[in-house]
């Protein structure tokens, strides 16, 4: 069953210094060998994230792990864009902001209901495939 | 023309199988067969190896490779679930970003 990894997971568990860093890495290992699928929104700010408060050295590093990993990266093109805002307008009292719409879109297009997400208020969506999300670790 | 494959089969290298097909389905392998000068069980054995090609490259999944690769110094930190936030700092007028492209607000 794939699961669908979100930012402050992947970050908790690259950063040894992290507070949710043991739960996180021990989500992202248990995973295997199920799929774990990134939206490109998602991995972009990521990237943007490491850059930010790491430096570039540490963003290449994690270019380069990640694309060893085997994280599958689901392109989000315009449809998926749309599907986006259309959760946005849904969920707009709740506010996800971008990345966390396409995020749920991915769920969406994916039929995938788990989620590697330090974020609670993605309990909030209510898939059309599903009774809810599950939000891990 | 010597027939590789009935020879196989003779030596129990092959299985004989048969199988259904739908109409279009049949039709194209019999087009493909008959345009390319081929059997229409070769076109089978190919189609099938292209396919079993395709579903065994599956590349290989370590997740583990990612944790813990960002080994700084210092105290525990909760940045992770401050996303925004972070990158807010980083992308403001007077952000690290600005400064690094010589963007930043000096008024």
């Amino acid at each position: 069953m794939p699961i669908i990894l979100d930012t402050a997971v992947i970050v908790a568990a690259m950063d040894k210094r992290e507070k949710h860093h043991a739960s996180a890495a021990a989500a992202m290992a248990g995973a295997s060998p199920d799929r774990i699928l990134m939206p490109s929104t998602i991995m972009a700010e990521t990237m943007s994230f490491v850059r930010a408060r790491y430096g570039l050295q540490y963003q290449r590093r994690v270019w380069d792990s990640l694309h060893a990993s085997g994280i599958d990266i689901v392109a989000v093109g315009a449809e998926l864009i749309a599907v986006a805002r259309e959760i946005d307008q849904a969920y707009a009292d709740v506010g996800f902001g971008f990345a966390d719409c396409t995020l749920l879109a991915t769920c969406e297009q994916e039929q995938v209901a788990k989620v590697l997400s330090l974020d609670r208020r993605l309990a909030t969506y209510r898939p059309s495939f599903a009774a809810g999300l599950q939000l891990l670790p | 023309m010597v027939d590789i494959y009935a020879i196989l089969a003779h030596f129990e290298c092959m299985k004989k199988t048969m199988m259904y097909l739908p109409d279009e389905m049949h039709g194209y392998l019999a087009r493909e067969a008959r345009e390319r000068g081929v059997s229409m069980a070769e076109v089978a054995r190919e189609a099938i190896s292209q396919y079993r090609a395709a579903h065994e490259s599956t590349p290989t999944r370590d997740y583990s490779a990612l944790i813990g690769i960002i080994d700084e110094p210092g105290s525990t930190t909760d940045a992770a679930s401050q996303v925004d936030e972070v990158l807010d700092g980083y992308f403001s007028p007077q952000g690290t970003w600005a400064q690094e492209h010589d963007l930043a607000d000096h008024s």
